[in-house]
């Protein structure tokens, strides 16, 4: 189930809230936990047993790290035998024909593909389970002794998909007691209702731009057009994400919780450097917190360092898909932030203009590299991007799309929100929400419109 | 509980979804959308073997989605946002000028190369004279009235690469229409709000067909014409947008003898009921059959004089004016029909097989195999 379908708005919230408002507190956590599984076994029935598993495991290693308090052979086992559970569940599942298809290539081999397809939001919630058990191990929290609650935690409906990735110690003190305010409640509903627009009216939308780019083949569009197509995937990336964790957050206060802030308006950035703060920062936080500092981050000498975070810009690429080209991806970044680390952050500051330009290019080259997967269709595409063939095409997209991109651009940086924010009544808000929502539901009824030609006769 | 008063928006909201939602659980489902000419979907049943299989979320959403209340009114709602932010196309339907509506087509078919290579092996393979003509689709004729550097393929071009490889077969003759047409481009030949060409595109076609064969084609103006005002074709029903004037559809009273189809038989080549419908262009021919038998009556042009129509709906406009020079034409759809060509051929004794599709179906249609059997 999508937070942005008819199903999702008017039927499974209602029904929703209404029981989980009229319950006592004390059950709360309870029926949380059951809806979540209801909301995940809607569209993936067979898995639901695989994400319960996956609390459980990680439900006895932290009470057994606890235990053996004292003993750190064992402590440092238990969180050993879960972390290769959680990963090799995540391998078997995510990159297991990627690694097969690897090795065939690599030793002309004809292992066959396992079929089996992606558990719904496996990334998210193993990242999840496993910072919780790291963190009963660092001693940064206490072992969760309800399974519930941790079930609570792991399948909470709205980041169980798509995040953001809420790590345990987060969220430990509100699953115990948290505070319910009709006035949360009220701004988790307006958030909602933000990225429910920003994933409906905005990201679909100039998501129709870039899906013409394939439909018309990347070797026919003309120079203009493919920038414009770049310019598209970039806000629908922005936007859709950006609208599935709004969601969430909102969904998260109306619920009584108060998840991280997950994008802070990253295309506004200076450098990569700051971009990569402000864009999917829970994600990138996770990384840092679990991966680049086990690894012994900055602290072991410049030539460890970079090997650090080259490792941490793969893995990451890698996290994205199971595919070369979000790998280069990854490693596309690495390159960049490590040139900025080398000389290039201290010439950027200096440059206000150009500072954003080159962000700005980088951050369109590297979203080439993230949509398209075919290493030999990017190669087509960075030619097209300066090919400088001009024929008409980029008119029409233009005219079409012109408008929304404007909105796009306007929404990917503060202005609106500082406008908003300077509202004391609220009441122009409420109604540019209330159309927002209006319109949002007005595009998902049209989306299940289907004009049957009879078939083109 | 009283400070609830203090917030508006949360009690709007609230009232609206659960109205909403109230309102979706209460009201009568529809069966079938005029708009859509199909039947929507209805609530399915809960059955062990379908949650297993996760058919019965993907069923029960589509359900959800397609018995939304205020359904139509949704839709265009969407269709004018998408006017007021600048879009010249909706749904895949792209406004032009005069009111013209057109199909955006992007990409290449694969399917078109296999289609007219099952036509070439066709061609080769009977022992009638083969006739094969693409209609081009509105968009390619009417480029004047595209939006500027609307990306529509270049369909004049495959048009005449398909012809290129149908030539390679001696016994197949070309009936190329692009050039027909497009002197005739300024006239009333396709419709705006429809992707089929009227009876007069029909009938430019039928003058082409007929000077390649040199048969003596039926004077147009000797034929008593009928209009049916109020059309509003499939691509309005894609665009929904608002500002699209109706088209009128004009048909000509050919007496025949008798049509059959199945076991059926008409007395007219018109369903005149479809003139009240939605869906008005259904009324030629009694719609897409497998197989329709039209005898017409017998005159000096005709006696005796077999065809064999393989047509989409294109067809259906042009053959009111065949039947003036056969005396037989079995119509077949091969979308529908699964029975073997040849031996209809044989078994009737046709002497002439005339191939007409339209380039959209020429492209994309996948029943050409069964030219074969």
């Amino acid at each position: 189930m999508l937070f942005s379908s008819l199903l999702f708005i008017f039927q499974f919230l209602p029904v929703f809230f209404i029981i989980y408002y009229l319950s006592p507190i004390r059950f709360r956590n309870l029926i949380l936990f059951l809806a979540s599984v209801f909301f995940y076994a809607w569209g993936e029935p067979r898995f639901v047993i695989l994400i319960l598993i996956s609390i459980l495991i990680n439900y006895i290693a932290g009470i057994f790290i606890e235990r053996y308090d004292r003993n750190e052979k064992i402590r440092v086992t238990i969180l050993v035998l879960s972390i290769i559970y959680n990963i090799g569940t995540l391998m078997f599942f995510k990159y297991f024909n990627f690694i097969i298809e690897n090795i065939n290539y690599i030793f002309k081999g004809d292992i066959s593909f396992i079929d089996i397809p992606l558990p719904l939001g496996i990334s998210f919630y193993t990242f999840q389970i496993m910072s919780y058990t790291i963190d009963v191990y660092r001693r940064d929290t206490k072992a969760e002794r309800s399974y519930i609650n941790l079930g609570a935690y792991l399948c909470m409906f709205p980041q169980l998909i798509a995040g953001p990735i809420v790590v345990y110690t987060q969220v430990s003190k509100e699953l115990r007691k948290r505070s319910y305010y009709l006035k949360d409640i009220e701004k988790g509903l307006r958030i909602f209702i933000l990225g429910l627009g920003s994933k409906v009216l905005i990201a679909n939308n100039v998501g129709g731009l870039w899906d013409d780019m394939a439909q018309i083949g990347y070797a026919n569009i003309s120079m203009p057009l493919a920038w414009l197509g770049l310019l598209s995937f970039s806000l629908q990336i922005y936007f859709d994400f950006n609208g599935y964790s709004l969601m969430a957050i909102g969904l998260g206060k109306m619920l009584g919780f108060d998840f991280p802030q997950n994008f802070n308006f990253p295309y506004i950035s200076k450098s990569v450097t700051e971009y990569w703060r402000r864009w999917h920062i829970t994600l990138s936080t996770w990384f840092k917190e679990y991966l680049y500092i086990p690894l012994g981050g900055n602290r072991k000498g410049k030539l460890r360092t970079y090997i650090n975070l080259f490792i941490v810009w793969s893995v990451t690429g890698l996290w994205h898909g199971a595919s070369w080209n979000f790998i280069f991806w990854g490693i596309y970044f690495f390159v960049l932030l490590s040139l900025e680390k080398l000389f290039l952050k201290k010439w950027l500051e200096k440059n206000v203009i150009l500072s954003r330009i080159y962000t700005i290019l980088a951050i369109l080259l590297g979203w080439m590299i993230f949509a398209i997967t075919e290493l030999e269709n990017i190669k087509i595409y960075f030619g097209r991007l300066f090919s400088f063939s001009i024929s008409e095409d980029w008119i029409y997209y233009l005219r079409n799309y012109g408008m929304i991109l404007v909105i796009g651009i306007l929404f990917s940086t503060p202005f609106l929100k500082k406008w908003y924010d300077k509202q004391a009544n609220k009441i122009l808000c409420n109604i540019l929400l209330l159309v927002i929502f209006l319109l949002s539901i007005a595009y998902l009824v049209d989306a299940a419109y289907n004009p049957f030609l009879y078939f083109r006769f | 509980m009283k400070k609830i008063r203090h917030y508006p928006f949360l009690i709007v909201m609230v009232i609206l979804i659960l109205g909403i939602s109230f309102i979706n659980l209460i009201k009568k489902d529809t069966d079938f959308s005029e708009m859509e000419n199909r039947y929507l979907a209805q609530k399915p049943e809960l059955t062990l073997g379908n949650i297993l299989d996760s058919s019965f979320g993907t069923q029960y959403e589509t359900y959800v989605n397609e018995q939304f209340i205020f359904r139509n009114q949704w839709i265009g709602g969407k269709a004018i946002t998408e006017t007021l932010l600048g879009k010249q196309e909706n749904n895949g339907v792209i406004k032009g000028k005069n009111g013209y509506l057109f199909n955006k087509q992007l990409n290449i078919d694969k399917q078109l190369k296999k289609n007219v290579k099952a036509i070439r092996d066709f061609g080769k393979n009977t022992n009638t004279k083969t006739y094969v003509s693409i209609v081009p689709n509105s968009y390619d004729i009417l480029k004047d009235y595209l939006p500027k550097g609307t990306p529509n393929i270049d369909q004049e071009a495959l048009i005449e690469q398909s012809y290129e490889t149908l030539k390679e077969e001696k016994k197949i003759t070309n009936i190329k229409l692009d050039n027909t047409l497009k002197e005739h481009k300024n006239e009333y030949i396709y419709y705006r709000t429809d992707h089929h060409w009227t009876t007069l595109g029909a009938y430019y076609g039928y003058l082409q067909f007929c000077k390649e064969q040199g048969l003596t084609p039926v004077d147009i103006n000797s034929l008593t014409a009928h209009n049916v005002d109020n059309f509003y074709g499939t691509y309005d029903s894609k665009y929904k947008g608002i500002g699209i004037k109706p088209d009128t559809i004009t048909y000509y009273q050919r007496p025949i003898e008798k049509m059959v189809i199945g076991n059926e038989e008409k007395s007219g080549l018109y369903d005149l009921e479809k003139t009240k419908v939605r869906d008005k262009y259904a009324m030629f021919l009694h719609g897409n059959n497998p197989i329709s038998i039209i005898y017409s009556k017998e005159n000096e042009q005709n006696q005796g004089k077999k065809l064999l129509l393989l047509k989409d709906s294109y067809g259906n406009s042009m053959i009111p004016y065949l039947t003036y020079n056969y005396q037989e034409i079995y119509v077949v759809d091969l979308r529908y029909y699964s029975d073997s060509i040849s031996k209809l051929i044989e078994d009737k004794g046709i002497q002439t097989t005339f191939i007409l599709y339209n380039f959209d179906t020429m492209m994309t249609d996948n029943h050409f195999y069964r030219l074969s059997r």
